[in-house]
């Protein structure tokens, strides 16, 4: 029986991580700062990829919810959002990204991952990418502080306990 | 010049990715639905290439057991 998450399961959504920071994000990941609405909007993020003929999801850096953590150079984890990399994608593996022209399919998987984890009227979105972020080749998961609004809560009992915290003193979970 | 490995793999992501756009094009499918057959060919090439026992680190692999 293997523990080492990272390794794909049959019929299971596979998380991948950058391999620069590989070792770094695998910490954070197993961390219990990593909140479990970001696993289960990542993993669900996964699923949508995995439907447009991506082989995995990629993560690149585990992010804070605030501006200037964004921007620090190390990569702090407070688990509330995620970094994702369209690369993975069919529709963007090999274009250009960088001409600030949106991909309408990464577009789509935007609105409908907007559409799932709604944040609440006049809030951010779940799924930042696109030209008002100046996101073109990445695309930031985000979860509220403090959770989403009933409508996407109603959506828990759907995801099992892919959420829960993986970690030695909180065992369980899926790849085990 | 020799290619680097992840040169290598990059290259077969961009034959994968474009194996897939072309399936969906072709059959007027899903990408999920096209995909494990894309995967098949570009497997083939690379199986070609490298020999049938290469690792196909190329695409993440699917373990033999839960």
């Amino acid at each position: 029986m293997s523990s080492d998450f990272t390794m794909p399961i049959r019929g299971c959504l596979h998380l991948d991580f950058d391999v620069r920071r590989r070792q770094l994000l695998i910490e954070q990941w197993k961390s219990e700062k990593v909140s479990w609405s970001l696993r289960a909007l990542c993993l669900f993020a996964a699923a949508i990829f995995h439907e447009q003929g991506a082989p995995s999801m990629r993560i690149t850096r585990l992010l804070g919810n605030d501006e200037i953590e964004r921007e620090s150079v190390t990569p702090f984890s407070a688990g509330l959002a995620a970094e994702v990399s369209l690369w993975e994608l069919p529709q963007v593996c090999g274009t250009k990204v960088r001409n600030g022209l949106e991909n309408p399919t990464v577009a789509f998987i935007a609105n409908r991952i907007n559409m799932l984890f709604y944040f609440g009227p006049g809030r951010k979105e779940a799924a930042q990418y696109g030209e008002r972020f100046d996101l073109f080749d990445k695309m930031i998961l985000q979860v509220p502080t403090a959770g989403f609004g009933e409508q996407t809560l109603a959506l828990w009992h759907e995801f099992g306990n892919i959420g829960m915290i993986q970690s030695p003193r909180k065992k369980l979970l899926v790849n085990e | 010049m020799t290619e680097t490995r992840t040169q290598t793999l990059r290259r077969y992501r961009k034959l994968y990715s474009e194996s897939v756009l072309k399936l969906v094009d072709e059959k007027k499918q899903a990408p999920a639905l096209v995909a494990p057959l894309a995967k098949q060919k570009v497997s083939a090439q690379w199986q070609q290439e490298f020999g049938t026992g290469a690792s196909e680190d190329w695409f993440p692999e699917q373990a033999k057991e839960n």
